[in-house]
């Protein structure tokens, strides 16, 4: 660091320095005027000594600054998620607390920000979030039961053990966290949806205002617009922070029969799609309301999404019938932006109820990995809780264990199960 | 070395030298001074120091090795003592002992001869999980142990108090190591030292307020050893542990317990017998009595009265004494296990009721229980204290660390219980005189036998209290189990020279016969031999494959058949422990072979794969790990120096990042 400076003193760690920074031997040639903050290994970051610059902000800048320091001897730009993996290595961070930094950083939406933070702060050692820990929870309440098993496995005949009880015990604790895991893969799923946006997709009859619906949501013309029946296509997709959730919009080709080739293709993909999507607007427009598009609507949208049912051209009728004002459908004009804010506050609701991470549960940073692991753990669970031969039992449950010790680090040593069986039982003679 | 030989050495001028020595060297360790050379020395390959169930193991090993051998003793009549309770085995213990046999130890055989009343714990659970166990004749067992270790070859045995140890730089490379020791007869020389002291080490004897020094009941404490130990610079610790009063059997009304019977088809703890020595119905009753309300009035009464209570050693929580149950169990009332202690003995041992509360209270407590209203004590309930080694100042030769020659096995290693003092003492015994063969040690792994996981444990993690053998300690437990302890380790015994041809012979026919049995099984059907055999068969699928019938937990019945269908001769049909072996067989083939056999779990290969990356020998300073982990784990690392990579894992605060740079430091040093 002293090369690109004119101060040669030692650094004390964790204090601000302002300095000149100048090219390396040309002292003359100052870059910038910036701060410098020195953190000694192994209280940084990465867990190694770490020099941090904080110079003015233009790219520049940046760029020369970035341009003298690799052509020193030793240095390079760092690689993407490079200090991630350091810090990974150096043991600063778990892997969880990587992939929810990494979802923190590529957050758009204020909503995905949210759930990413809190999952990071969760796995911080030092945070007072970390009990939360769902793996650590689980694998906690897995090393009792696997007590109770080895209780019954080592000191059923010896000692005066009711191990019939015993047993019913622990599967009732392995039936507690298979039921936990699941509801956890439930959660899983939806902070996956917030991760990577929810497939919002607008399905209906042609020349609805499909297009039109999604023009106004996206606050853009993304969709080709036109009076024609069967303008669209394909799936069209843009991605819109509505209210902070990060939604993707889909828009898709009008459903009807139609003997047009590429008309047919598009409307293949448009079922697939509203099978596909996490949450379904289902659009028809007044003057199509005597066709039975409800009915239609419910053959299209599986049971388990959630969808809304809205209906466009309410112009036509210069204004909300009254006759209607019971129905669950929402009443909007595209043309005219009439109805929107009911519209909006509609579907708001509804991506809250079903994608809301409150802060009490133990909601977890979406990866791939993770869910592998739940899903690992949760066979081994369920074929423990199929197997009569306890020492099977014991076998699939000590499993489930280490494949939860894989996403925290430490193992359970044999020692930790003996500890809690001495603490619950009274053992030996 | 006979007894008069020493008795000739005692007026021998050596001694008066060696005294003059032990004086002026009060405070150091005793060397050999240039005075001594040119004298006539006691030299032997090996010393083991005590006579217990270590102790017999490792003397028994190192004689068969051909190592001339000296056991040294208090009193040649507590040679094989059962100081605590009369039995042998258990869930765990069952299989330390099946290893020992497999190594050709003799607690096993010993047993099989002395046992009286003989059970296979665990007998509706998997076969991983049973535990051989027997009530041994305390006295018998001691008579033909000391038969068996007079008859050993290569083998002498004296009686002294060991005061020291003696220890010399090694002329190659002047590392200071352990060449005998000294006694109250003199000094004695070998070139591997065991020291299998049990409780003896600064142990004291806790009875109500009284304290005396001693490592059982009028037997002198060893004190001597213990200072030598803390002036190496040997870490030292203590812990309790007690054994509960003996009470006369004619005094207690049995009619008043439950009864517990043995085993109608008793079976053997060594692989050389078929059967046990005694015939199945003389074998003896256990009863079981529970204590009652006025137990804990009574013991709770007297429990200020108790000195050990008060001190803070640390006691074994899976053997507590009953004041520690009653204070950690408010509501509950305790099982009583009374078994009788020999075919001819008057005394009965109560498990489940070790005091020291004073005698007085100990009569009134008694007679509170159920069937004991006029029990008389034939020796009251004791508490004992006493020193012991960090076992993680050895590596898993047990030889210590610091002083190279020297081997530590038995309870002095902070473990409890015979079977883990024999296991030792065998481990112990074959490598002390490898050491003198200079060949290589053997080391057995955690992921191959319980002995392996036993010595691991120790040697890496120490121990916070008596360590006694779990099951549960062992992560490979559905392939390393009692009933194939011979297949796993015969061979390797044979080829070290611990076990005799006959036995490995026995063993090869016997996984013959196994082998054999099993793949006719494997390749039958019911339906193939439905009409031979007189059992309805009708609710059973006709396809269903033999094995799967070996594998039920009813296999006593099938057995026979097969082996009658099969054509195999009338002494296999009737063997139980050949049925016995051959169920386990199935179980594993049918169902523990899905979590460890092609599918063999993650955490199981890697333990294997783990044990195979061996650290180099010379120590290393893991001060390289400052960043990834905190100074504590580097100590620990520091003082432990595991032996390979699975012991490194199993050290506390070890993670993976961790053990991958520990693995990325080796490489890069090429040491690995």
């Amino acid at each position: 660091m002293t090369n690109l400076t004119e101060n040669r003193k030692q650094l004390t760690p964790r204090y601000a320095y302002l300095a000149r920074l100048f090219r390396p031997g040309d002292p003359c040639n100052i870059l910038d005027q910036a701060l410098m903050l020195y953190f000694e290994a192994p209280n940084s970051f990465t867990g190694e000594d770490v020099v941090e610059i904080q110079c003015h902000g233009g790219l520049a800048i940046v760029a020369e600054i970035l341009k003298c320091l690799s052509e020193l001897e030793d240095f390079r730009p760092a690689l993407p998620g490079e200090f991630s993996k350091r810090a990974f290595l150096n043991g600063k961070l778990n892997l969880s607390q990587a992939n929810s930094l990494n979802n923190l950083i590529n957050s758009e939406t204020s909503r995905q920000k949210d759930s990413a933070l809190r999952n990071y702060l969760k796995y911080c050692p030092k945070s007072r979030l970390s009990e939360n820990n769902l793996f650590v929870e689980l694998r906690a309440k897995l090393t009792e039961s696997q007590a109770f098993l080895e209780a019954v496995l080592n000191f059923s005949e010896d000692d005066d053990l009711d191990s019939a009880s015993i047993l019913t015990s622990a599967k009732g604790m392995i039936e507690r966290v298979v039921s936990e895991i699941k509801i956890a893969l439930d959660r899983l799923k939806v902070e996956t949806v917030l991760q990577k946006g929810i497939k919002l997709a607008i399905i209906g009859p042609p020349n609805v205002g499909k297009s039109s619906l999604m023009n106004v949501l996206s606050k853009a013309d993304k969709s080709i617009v036109s009076p024609f029946e069967g303008t669209t296509r394909d799936v069209i997709e843009s991605v819109v922070d509505f209210r902070g959730w990060p939604v993707r919009l889909i828009d898709t080709a009008g459903l009807r029969t139609s003997s047009d080739q590429i008309e047919q293709l598009g409307m293949e993909r448009t079922r697939k799609v509203a099978l596909e999507a996490d949450v379904v607007v289902c659009l028809t427009s007044i003057d199509m309301i005597g066709e039975d598009y409800y009915q239609f609507f419910t053959t299209q949208v599986s049971k388990n999404t959630p969808s809304i049912t809205v209906v466009n051209k309410s112009d036509l009728l210069g204004g909300i019938p009254n006759d209607f004002s019971n129905d669950t459908a929402v009443y909007i004009s595209c043309k005219y932006h009439q109805g929107l804010n009911r519209f909006y506050d509609e579907l708001n609701n509804l991506l809250t109820d079903c994608f809301s991470t409150s802060n009490e549960v133990f909601t977890n940073s979406c990866s791939v990995m993770q869910e592998d692991v739940l899903k690992r753990c949760l066979k081994e669970l369920q074929m423990a809780l199929n197997e009569d031969d306890e020492v099977m039992m014991a076998e699939y449950v000590n499993d489930a264990i280490t494949v939860l010790s894989s996403c925290i680090g430490n193992n359970v040593l044999n020692d930790e199960i003996l500890d809690n069986v001495f603490k619950t039982f009274c053992i030996g003679k | 070395m006979n007894s008069v030989n020493m008795l000739a050495l005692r007026k021998s001028s050596i001694l008066v030298q060696f005294n003059f020595l032990s004086h002026n060297f009060a405070d150091h360790l005793l060397r050999r001074s240039s005075s001594f050379t040119g004298q006539e020395f006691q030299q032997y390959d090996v010393i083991v120091v005590g006579g217990g169930h270590a102790g017999c193991e490792a003397a028994a090993a190192t004689s068969k090795l051909g190592c001339r051998t000296l056991l040294v003793t208090q009193s040649l009549s507590t040679i094989g003592q059962m100081s605590c309770n009369p039995a042998f085995g258990g869930v765990g213990k069952g299989h330390l002992m099946a290893e020992v046999d497999a190594l050709g130890g003799l607690c096993s055989g010993v047993s099989d001869r002395c046992g009286i009343s003989f059970k296979l714990l665990n007998r509706s659970r998997g076969p991983a999980v049973h535990g051989p166990r027997a009530v041994v004749d305390r006295d018998d067992y001691k008579t033909q142990m000391q038969k068996l270790i007079t008859r050993l070859p290569n083998l002498s045995v004296h009686t002294s108090q060991v005061e020291n140890l003696l220890i010399e730089p090694n002329e190659q490379n002047s590392v200071e190591e352990c060449v005998g020791i000294s006694t109250s007869a003199g000094a004695i020389f070998a070139k591997s030292v065991i020291i299998c002291t049990g409780t003896f080490l600064q142990g004291s004897l806790f009875c109500g307020r009284n304290k005396v020094a001693g490592g059982r009941l009028n037997e002198n404490a060893t004190s001597g050893l213990s200072h030598s130990f803390s002036r190496l610079g040997f870490k030292i610790g203590r812990l309790k542990t007690g054994t509960p009063p003996r009470i006369f059997k004619d005094s207690i009304d049995f009619s008043k317990c439950e009864t517990v019977k043995p085993d109608e088809q008793p079976l053997p703890f060594s692989f050389l017998n078929s059967k046990v020595s005694i015939a199945p119905e003389e074998q003896l009753n256990s009863y079981v009595t529970h204590t009652t309300e006025d137990t804990r009035r009574i013991v709770e009464a007297n429990m200020k009265d108790s000195a050990l209570i008060e001190q803070d050693s640390v006691g074994p929580r899976f053997c507590p004494s009953l004041e520690a149950k009653l204070q950690r169990f408010k509501l509950q009332n305790f099982q009583v296990f009374l078994d009788v202690e020999g075919l001819n003995s008057n005394l009965v041992y109560p498990s489940g009721i070790s005091v020291t509360i004073p005698e007085r209270a100990q009569e009134e407590m008694v007679k509170s229980i159920p069937g004991m209203e006029r029990a008389k004590i034939a020796q009251y309930s004791y508490g004992v204290e006493y020193d012991f080694v960090d076992p993680r100042e050895l590596k898993p030769t047990l030889e210590t660390k610091k002083l190279p020659g020297l081997f530590l096995a038995g309870q002095i290693n902070g473990t409890t219980g015979y079977e883990e003092a024999a296991a030792q003492g065998l481990v112990g015994g074959i490598n002390a005189a490898m050491r003198v063969l200079n060949r290589e040690p053997l080391i057995l792994k955690r992921s191959g036998s319980y002995i392996g996981a036993m010595v691991d444990d120790l040697t890496t993690l120490g121990a916070r209290e008596p360590y006694r053998m779990f099951s549960s300690r062992v992560e490979n437990r559905t392939w390393v189990r009692s009933d194939n302890a011979d297949y796993r380790l015969t061979s390797t015994g044979f080829q070290i020279g611990c076990v005799d041809e006959s036995r490995y012979s026995t063993q090869q026919k016997t996984k013959q016969a196994l082998d054999l049995v099993l793949y006719q099984l494997q390749n039958s059907q019911l339906r193939d031999i439905q009409l031979e055999c007189n059992v309805d068969f009708s609710k059973m699928n006709p396809n269903t494959k033999l094995i799967h019938l070996a594998a039920d937990r009813s296999y006593e019945k099938f057995v026979p058949m097969f082996l009658r269908h099969f054509g195999h001769p009338d002494n296999l049909q009737e063997d139980y422990k050949f049925a016995w072996r051959l169920h386990a067989e199935a179980v594993f083939i049918t169902k523990y072979s899905l979590k460890f056999g092609k599918t063999k779990s993650r955490s199981k290969i890697e333990l294997e794969l783990d044990e195979k990356i061996g650290f180099p020998t010379h120590p290393i300073d893991y001060s390289f790990l400052r960043r990834s982990a905190p100074e504590s784990v580097i100590h620990e690392l520091n003082k432990v120096q595991p032996p390979n990579l699975a012991s490194l894992r199993r050290v506390p605060g070890i993670n993976d990042t961790s053990a991958e740079k520990v693995l990325d430091y080796l490489r890069s040093s090429r040491t690995l």
